[in-house]
């Protein structure tokens, strides 16, 4: 992962315009995670979800070039979302041939609004954790213990002070750098935070 | 009281301080914008956090997502947990946690709405399910024909759940959409009805395939709901009414089942569209009892969709005072959604969390009324009264709320009085306060910050801000006499201030910037005199820090600037001009590393400022841009390929900065793999078309992008006006020289070479690069262009 990367625009934007391979590398270590999550949770076993997470990342290697992402907000998610969808109902079909004859398929238009939850959980877990692995070495050790004491374990602020010696200052100071640099992050990834 | 420290403001959000503080702080709030808008920033950090949490918490093994369960008949998409004594249908709703399916219990034979928290999302003694399980309980004490009942709680290996009465009918969000697409006014009640009672297209598909639906029970019940809109219908009546009296009917009977369980000591806290069911024989039901109901408890999402719930949080919810929000909040989330009955559009809308809390906090929402003449004047009356900033000015009760309700259903007065004379002219005060301290600051974070800010209650301190504000605009307008009458004024009301003595530092350097230089020598020695002086009264004034670090960086002082950046950077990590003018004093110094990594900062700050402080911050667009553009600067200088992105960036924040163009002119002359000669020439007469004066930088550029286009004649031109302007003499002789050459005016080109060698910079042959930054933009110079431009006219001309 690269943590000196281009700040000024987003990763998609970087897929897009960039032929080198460290951007790849990044869009790669966030979606194909993503992916597999959402896969899984759709109900694909590992193996299953793993191979629809690779057919996904071919077809978006081909289309990133071409996708008009400055145009609007939320449109790419909308983009990969449905890639994934037809990825896993090609799975299944695959697995089971005779259920998807038997109107399986329209099943999927019916609960799209569940598809949808799941995957807008397994997009936002990803990129979250994603932002948070990219923060983490941006700070000291103990910015980010204090960090996580406050914010992630929900310790009262005291406490964190007590167990770290920082004034309750410091600990509000670490609170704000992390989120402030988090939503950056973020920013850079989708061009939008949350 | 002074301005709360900022660990003071934190708590005060989490409602950790005494109550006495408490108030203090909010009293304060109300006159102290750079407060207000430090809170806003918290809010909006915390609100980021609340959302961020359960994704940060531990990640999930992959292993417990397995919800694989094949089923022959069910469809893979319906992957249903396996809850004891109950058989799953389908899915229903998704409530704020946990997913709703309709079940059968099996014991009692009945159809029964299980809401089920699945495992994955919190281990048997999660705060997760605590919550759930305090949700159920208090749900389940509370017995009232407007709340849905709960018959059973449990957990189970799949997850916790509970059951109650499966309402048939559909959630208020679904019916406020459909009506949304029809004139109720014009509709009749009949086809009212219809829109209603049509079943949402994935129900009715569902019911289809289960069979445990008694055909009867369809077929039955719409008739129910559609006779009781004709019984009330007659004919003389205007049509609206009888839409606008069944909404007062609904709205009052929730707020029925509000006074029934705010007299239980439960406030609801998440009153909104789709946690209100109308069900088939026309009852508003409350669903989703106590979600929120432990006063310290944070309003959880799991979906991470939480737009939904902010739109109709109370102003108290929105400012997270959480110890303080009392059944009132109801009142409000229930008027807020009486609102959108009303005009089909939310009270409170905006693109994206942020602003609508922003809105919910300051705005009041348009009287509807004005959104559709047909809303009857008392009903718009009762439901602004709901939504009335202060809790004070609401309904006291639901009970009382309900009444007014009642009142209007039956054609009696109501108690609720339209906003008077007196309201209104506060609420006005109220926002134009605003406006022109937003303007004022705006000003002063141009130049030396939020300096009046913390002065404000008293009429000395009124005087002091309004002579900072027009010493600085006197400033900006180079009157000097002015401006040193206003400041002599400030050093009487206000001896002793760093803040007045920083300030005269400011002008006196801004007027060093328009004398001739023996004089503008004094006066910077004088600035810096007064800015030493300043920092003995206050060490730690990051905007006082800021002007000396201006000042030094004049002197040529650069490791003294940096030292003065490096304390303000610290005191103040989050001052955006801070790392502007750091990153432009290390590039000076020659510490390109660290000038870069000032720049990135800077950038990611400008990023997050603008999303979170809104307004203020696109105001400073001007300044905000250096950023990007001084980064391109930098890396075009290092050859690097991001140089281009960095200034689309820039030009794409603001287009009316002619250097920005001019680096991107200068990007597409000399960063590889990026040429476009023809493309070049054109940015730069972006640039020259945006400047009033001639700048003899750009027409140096313009010179060699069209020496690059072969405009030989157009090159030479724009090269002696930088000549004449005093531009880098070596480099534009080359130019004439080149473009002489290649016209086959050897003589000249001769002449020119031999002017360029005398005036060969000397700075430039000891060193690889140079670099300024005139008006703050960062300018390099390479050696190398000029030893190839020097190569190539060499080149053109015949040995000898």
């Amino acid at each position: 992962m690269q943590h000196d990367a281009d700040t000024s625009q987003s990763l998609l934007e970087r897929v897009k315009n960039q032929a080198d391979g460290s951007s790849w590398r990044d869009f790669f270590d966030l979606y194909q995670p993503l992916l597999v999550r959402f896969a899984r949770s759709r109900g694909l076993t590992k193996a299953d979800a793993d191979d629809v997470a690779q057919d996904c990342m071919v077809v978006l290697s081909k289309k990133m070039r071409s996708f008009d992402y400055a145009r609007s907000k939320g449109k790419f998610r909308n983009f990969i979302f449905t890639l994934a969808c037809n990825a896993i109902t090609d799975m299944f079909r695959r697995r089971r041939p005779r259920a998807a004859r038997t109107g399986e398929i329209s099943s999927f238009e019916q609960s799209q609004d569940e598809w949808l939850s799941d995957w807008d959980r397994a997009w936002l877990r990803e990129h979250l954790q994603y932002a948070m692995k990219r923060v983490e070495v941006q700070f000291s050790p103990q910015t980010m213990t204090a960090f996580q004491m406050q914010v992630i374990e929900e310790n009262p602020v005291e406490e964190v002070c007590r167990r770290l010696d920082l004034t309750p200052d410091q600990v509000y100071k670490a609170k704000s750098r992390v989120t402030l640099r988090m939503r950056a992050e973020l920013k850079r990834l989708v061009g939008d935070v949350l | 009281m002074d301005c709360p420290s900022s660990t003071d403001l934190q708590r005060y959000t989490t409602g950790l301080l005494s109550s006495k503080m408490q108030s203090d702080i909010e009293q304060h709030l109300k006159h102290c914008t750079a407060c207000e808008n430090q809170l806003n920033q918290i809010l909006s950090e915390n609100a980021f956090l609340d959302q961020a949490r359960s994704a940060l918490q531990k990640s999930i093994p992959d292993e417990t997502i397995e919800v694989t369960k094949p089923s022959g008949t069910g469809g893979f998409a319906q992957q249903f947990p396996n809850i004891q004594g109950y058989n799953i249908i389908q899915v229903v709703g998704q409530g704020g946690m946990g997913i709703v399916y309709e079940a059968i219990q099996a014991k009692l034979d009945r159809r029964v709405a299980l809401k089920v928290l699945p495992a994955i999302l919190g281990g048997p003694n999660s705060d997760a399910v605590a919550r759930f399980r305090r949700e159920a309980t208090a749900a389940a004490k509370l017995h009232h024909t407007n709340i849905i009942p709960v018959y059973d709680y449990g957990e189970s290996r799949d997850g916790c759940y509970y059951a109650m009465e499966l309402i048939d009918g559909d959630p208020l969000d679904t019916i406020i959409k459909r009506l949304s697409t029809i004139d109720v006014t014009e509709a009749s009640p009949v086809r009212i009805a219809e829109i209603l009672l049509s079943k949402s297209i994935d129900g009715s598909a569902q019911n289809n395939t289960t069979t445990e639906i008694s055909p009867q029970q369809s077929a039955e019940q719409p008739q129910t709901r559609q006779d009781q809109w004709t019984d009330r219908s007659n004919s003389t009546t205007r049509r609206g009414k009888v839409y606008y009296q069944h909404v007062a009917r609904w709205i009052a009977d929730v707020a029925s089942a509000l006074e029934y369980s705010h007299k239980g000591g439960i406030i609801h806290r998440d009153i909104k569209p789709s946690n209100l069911i109308l069900s088939r024989d026309g009852r508003l039901m409350v669903a989703d009892f106590g979600l929120a109901m432990q006063p310290d408890e944070k309003t959880i999402t799991v979906t991470g969709s939480l737009l939904g719930t902010v739109r109709y949080m109370s102003p108290e919810q929105a400012m997270a005072k959480r110890l303080r929000i009392d059944h009132r909040t109801d009142i409000w989330s229930l008027g807020a959604t009486l609102y959108e009955l009303l005009t089909f559009e939310p009270a409170f809308s905006g693109i994206d969390q942020k602003e609508v809390l922003a809105k919910i906090i300051t705005t009041e929402p348009r009287p509807p009324g004005k959104l559709h003449p047909s809303v009857p004047r008392d009903l718009e009356t009762i439901c602004l009264k709901c939504l009335e900033k202060s809790t004070d000015a609401r309904y006291n009760t639901a009970g009382d709320l309900q009444a007014d309700l009642n009142r209007y259903i039956e054609d009696l007065p109501i108690i609720a009085q339209p906003p008077g004379l007196v309201t209104k002219i506060a609420r006005f005060i109220r926002r134009n306060r605003a406006t022109s301290v937003a303007i004022i600051s705006t000003i002063l974070i141009l130049t030396i910050t939020s300096i009046a800010i913390s002065y404000r209650n008293t009429q000395q301190s009124e005087r002091i801000e309004h002579l900072y504000k027009e010493a600085t605009i006197a400033v900006t307008e180079q009157n000097w006499h002015t401006a040193d009458t206003a400041i002599d004024e400030l050093f009487e009301l206000e001896p002793e201030s760093a803040k007045a003595i920083f300030f005269k530092a400011w002008s006196r350097y801004n007027r060093a910037n328009h004398a001739d230089p023996a004089r503008a020598a004094e006066l910077l020695a004088e600035a810096d005199e007064l800015c030493k002086q300043a920092r003995k009264i206050d060490p730690d004034m990051v905007s006082g820090l800021n002007t000396h670090g201006i000042v030094l960086k004049k002197l040529d002082r650069f490791p003294e600037a940096i030292q003065a950046y490096e304390r303000a950077k610290n005191i103040n990590p989050e001052y955006y001009p801070l790392w502007v003018n750091l990153a432009t004093v290390y590039a000076l110094n020659h510490d390109l590393d660290q000038c870069e990594e000032a720049l990135i900062t800077a950038t990611n700050l400008a990023i997050s400022q603008e999303k979170e402080m809104g307004v203020d911050f696109k105001n400073q667009k001007p300044q905000a841009v250096q950023a990007w553009r001084n980064l391109a600067s930098l890396q075009l200088h290092l050859g690097k390929p991001d140089a281009i992105h960095t200034i689309n960036a820039a030009i794409q924040w603001n287009r009316t900065d002619a250097s920005s163009y001019l680096i991107r002119a200068k990007i597409l002359l000399h960063l590889k793999d990026n040429i476009d000669h023809e493309e070049a020439l054109y940015q730069a007469r972006s640039a020259n078309d945006r400047t009033q004066q001639p700048d003899p930088r750009i027409n140096r550029i313009l010179a060699l992008a069209h020496l690059r286009n072969e405009n030989h004649d157009a090159a030479i031109e724009h090269a002696y006006d930088a000549l004449t302007l005093g531009d880098f003499p070596a480099f534009n002789h080359l130019i004439i020289a080149i473009a002489s050459a290649q016209k086959g005016d050897l003589v000249s080109a001769r002449n020119r070479i031999k002017q360029a060698e005398k005036n060969w910079p000397k700075d430039l042959t000891d060193a690889k690069f140079r670099v300024t930054a005139p008006a703050g933009v960062l300018w390099f110079d390479s050696a190398g262009q000029l030893e190839a431009l020097r190569a190539k006219a060499g080149n053109l001309l015949p040995e000898g």
